[in-house]
């Protein structure tokens, strides 16, 4: 008896999740819908450049270019550097060292984002328009660049996407370091006694075990990149126009949010296209989460790690 | 090819540590070509460390410290000159419990000579069916290469790690109770192929199964607490056994 | 590591095998080990070591933006540091401190905990002690893992639209902490299933053996095993909420005193990141030091609940194991 009724109080909480999913999506879709139903908008609004509402133009696919373009920057440097450490923990780290190591990098994860866009926005920011721009322009061998080109006050794609890939770092390094620490010590054996070196090791055998685990956490670095919205919100530059060099400033789809809700609340068409954003945030989102479960069974399969 | 030496592997005066403690004590051996030497003794007490000492595979164990000469070919393999991965190809290891890559089987025998320089695909794959069909392993496998190897079953997997030993044709084998975590019928079959392959290798095989010893094996050695007891044809020592403690592990009373 | 341990040995043997050699010092181990490192010989050797130094030079690029920030907040606002910042109100021109900020932050995470906590812990003991493993258990998972990976504005925007609109409770206390609560389930439900998952399951199957309910073992046996796992989980998304500012924004208001009241314009809130939020907006020169000092009082006080979290796992696993 003690246990029907246990099992039926707990049977609630345990479904508030989803839910609660099931409320968000319903809520934001009932809020995108007008915009997407209406002559001066419709579906097309997802690949309309122009964005201007107080002549009715809701285009967002200009944020979407946006957060594309500073996501792929992020991924770009994080991946490469987390994974190149999260090795460097896992298979050449003395312990003692690693431990220090680790605590310096869950406490780099649980930094809040509006502290590193303040950092960003009064270090990084000036540095790129006082130091980086003017030597990356005159430098002979980075001058030619086509990315590297224009006039800048800092606030820029390369700004969103380093701070971006700073914040992706940590959890892209303690995933990836625990998916390599899980990996049977068997295995680096019966390499090291074929005659393989320690990073032949490390590269061919630990890495490729646990891609499963290190794949999934770059898609969901994916997700929450796209999702970040502080601190690519203070040093972006948040104009309307397309980037096109590194140093062009971008509107990704969390800044018009956040900007514009406010005001834009009481106008129907205006609230109505930004949730339209929102939604698109919460499909790409659940996607990547998707995706990464997905190539976690896809990597365990071809592992044969069942 | 080599020159006349009679014994590939011979050691002289082996004593190891892991920190203070003492695990082998003044070991000298000869290993015999193209046989099969058992090290035998009750578990634990050495026997696996000495053959890590062989392929230098204990180096990456902080505290491991060693005194003595091995040689192969005639050159220590601890001295200044020794290039351990090198050695390593010439010396091939299989582990007690079998360990494929979780990748696919045609994978897992190339990865050794890949490391060592072969790229050509054509001799890549000539390898693989060489070596798996020296494993005897190629008719179960060989429609199925590029399975996962974990997919394998136990004695299939440890068939496949011998196939992967063998893939950078290596003169001398060290295998630590290749068999012992199998099932009988397996054992009987990596047990029949290690007969077969010693024509072709230097195989040093650890166990602590007396009766296998005696099965498969050319030379035996004891190994008691470290030390060498008693080191001769297998023959002789299961017939007459010249020290007690051979006599006693031999009958069963330790082990 | 290898698998021999000579059982009985040990004592006996030390003596009667040769001396082992002297030891070594740590210092002179270190430099032996970096000239042995460092003597390759062949082209392999020579890609391994330079593989070697390539990963620990990404390490150290992956660890310094921590000190760069740290050391920039520091010099900066550490000035701004005083007892005055955290024990005043700003006054209308703000140049007071920050205590509407900090008692808002601890009603925000209170109400949001109070929420959040119960309905995660007990959805995770449902999940991982009574449902079978099968569609529920999964979907359940599936939702928590959906609910995790979604953008902290969507639930700003969702919360404004649905809490603050629809369900016309207005901007302030209760919808920022609902919101709040809302982000916290997916982690904290996570992490006490983890938590649970981690007790043995032969500490259950000894209570059952006694004669005890499942509600009994859950509660008495698995929970307590469990418990400094969830608290932990509990702790790390506390500390993560404590720094949000994006759901905030259109759903709790900001105030330059304490809410007043529960519902209504009484009950708008400030909260620290919010602060820091305004205050770098702001053109005032003096509030973009505040903005420093309060970062770093934020900052400080996030990693001290982190710092807290990891101590109490770490003490945790070495009962356990």
């Amino acid at each position: 008896m003690q246990d029907a009724v246990g099992k039926f109080v707990l049977l609630v909480p345990a479904f508030a999740g989803s839910a609660l999913i099931i409320l968000i999506l319903t809520f934001l879709w009932y809020e995108a819908t007008p915009i997407f139903l209406a002559p001066q908008g419709g579906p097309s609004i997802v690949i309309q450049p122009i964005w201007d509402p107080n002549r009715d133009l809701y285009g967002i696919a200009l944020f979407i270019l946006g957060s594309f373009i500073c996501t792929f920057l992020a991924i770009a440097m994080a991946v490469p550097l987390g994974i190149g450490a999260a090795v460097f923990l896992s298979e050449f780290c003395p312990p003692r060292i690693r431990t220090s190591l680790r605590m310096i990098v869950e406490m780099m994860a649980a930094i809040p984002s509006i502290v590193y866009g303040l950092w960003a926005y009064i270090v990084m920011v000036p540095w790129i328009k006082n130091s980086f721009a003017p030597a990356v322009q005159s430098n002979p061998l980075t001058a030619w660049m086509p990315w590297f080109q224009g006039s800048t006050n800092g606030l820029s794609v390369l700004a969103g996407g380093t701070i971006l890939a700073i914040m992706l770092l940590p959890t892209v390094v303690a995933v990836s370091d625990d998916a390599l620490r899980s990996v049977p010590s068997s295995y680096r054996e019966a390499s090291l006694a074929l005659g393989a070196t320690k990073t032949e090791t490390a590269v061919k055998i630990v890495v490729s075990a646990a891609i499963p685990g290190i794949g999934a956490a770059i898609v969901l670095s994916l997700g929450r990149a796209v999702g970040e919205t502080m601190a690519v919100l203070m040093v972006t530059g948040n104009s309307l126009q397309i980037p096109f060099t590194l140093l062009d400033p971008a509107y990704v789809m969390t800044s018009i949010i956040t900007n514009q809700l406010g005001y834009a609340f009481v106008f129907p068409l205006w609230r109505s296209a930004l949730f339209a954003v929102a939604f698109v945030l919460l499909m790409m989102s659940v996607s990547f989460t998707v995706i990464a479960k997905w190539f976690v069974k896809w990597g365990m399969k071809t592992r044969g790690l069942v | 090819m080599m020159t006349a030496r009679t014994h590939q592997i011979e050691v002289y005066d082996l004593s190891t540590w892991f920190g203070p403690k003492a695990v082998l004590k003044n070991i000298t051996c000869h290993f015999s070509d193209n046989a099969v030497t058992a090290i035998m003794g009750p578990s634990g007490c050495g026997k696996s460390t000495f053959l890590r000492t062989i392929n230098r595979l204990n180096d990456m164990i902080g505290n491991f410290r060693m005194k003595g000469r091995i040689l192969l070919e005639g050159e220590d393999i601890y001295g200044p000159q020794a290039n351990v991965y090198e050695l390593r190809r010439k010396i091939g290891m299989v582990f007690q419990r079998p360990n494929p890559f979780p990748m696919s089987i045609r994978d897992n025998v190339k990865y050794g000579p890949r490391l060592h320089g072969v790229k050509d695909d054509n001799e890549l794959d000539a390898i693989v069916e060489k070596s798996l069909k020296r494993a005897a392993l190629w008719d179960e496998v060989k429609d199925g290469l590029d399975e996962p190897a974990p997919n394998l079953s136990g004695g299939q997997q440890q068939r496949l790690c011998i196939a992967r030993a063998l893939s950078v044709d290596p003169p001398v084998l060290l295998m630590d109770e290749p068999v012992s975590s199998l099932d009988p019928i397996s054992a009987q079959k990596i047990e029949n192929l290690i007969v077969e392959l010693k024509k072709d290798y230097t195989i040093i095989m650890v166990t602590h199964n007396v009766q296998q010893a005696f099965r498969v094996s050319d030379q035996a050695a004891f190994l008691y607490l470290g030390e060498l007891i008693e080191f001769d044809k297998t023959r002789r020592i299961a017939e007459a056994p010249a020290d007690e403690r051979t006599e006693a592990f031999i009958t069963g009373r330790i082990g | 590591m290898s698998s021999d341990s000579c059982a009985t040995s040990g004592a006996a043997n030390e003596t009667a095998s040769s001396a082992p050699e002297p030891e070594i010092g740590p210092t002179r181990r270190s430099l032996l080990w970096l000239k042995s490192q460092l003597l390759v010989k062949t082209r392999r050797e020579a890609k391994d070591l330079l593989l070697k130094i390539l990963f620990a030079i990404t390490t150290l690029i992956v660890i310094l933006p921590f000190f760069l920030i740290v050391i920039q907040l520091a010099v900066t606002g550490l000035s701004g540091l005083t007892l005055d910042l955290f024990t005043t109100f700003p006054g209308a021109s703000l140049t007071g401190g920050i205590r509407n900020a900090i008692v808002g932050t601890i009603l925000l995470v209170l109400v949001a905990g109070g929420v959040g906590i119960p309905l995660s812990v007990l959805g995770a003991v449902y999940i991982s002690e009574y449902s079978p493993p099968g569609r529920i258990r999964s979907t359940v998972e599936f939702a928590s893992d959906v609910l995790a990976g979604i953008p902290s504005i969507v639930f700003g925007a969702f919360g404004f639209a649905f809490i603050v609109v629809f369900l016309n409770v207005g901007m302030g206390l209760v919808s920022g902490g609902l919101t709040l609560a809302f982000m916290m389930m997916p982690t904290v439900l996570r992490t006490t299933q983890e938590a649970l998952r981690q007790v043995p399951v032969s500490l259950r199957e000894a209570s059952f053996a006694l004669g005890a309910t499942k509600w009994t073992t859950t509660w008495r046996v698995t929970i307590r095993a469990a418990f400094p796992g969830i608290v932990t989980g509990v702790l790390l998304a506390i500390g993560r909420v404590m720094g949000e500012t994006a759901p905030l924004i259109f759903t709790s208001g900001n105030s330059l005193t304490t809410p007043t009241s529960i519902l209504g314009p009484a009950s708008w809130v400030a909260s620290l990141p919010f602060t820091i939020w305004a205050y770098v907006s702001d053109p005032r020169p003096y509030l973009q030091v505040k903005a420093q000092s309060t970062a770093l009082a934020l900052l400080v006080m996030v990693l001290a609940v982190d710092v807290v979290a990891n101590y109490i796992s770490r003490k945790v696993t070495r009962r356990l194991v």
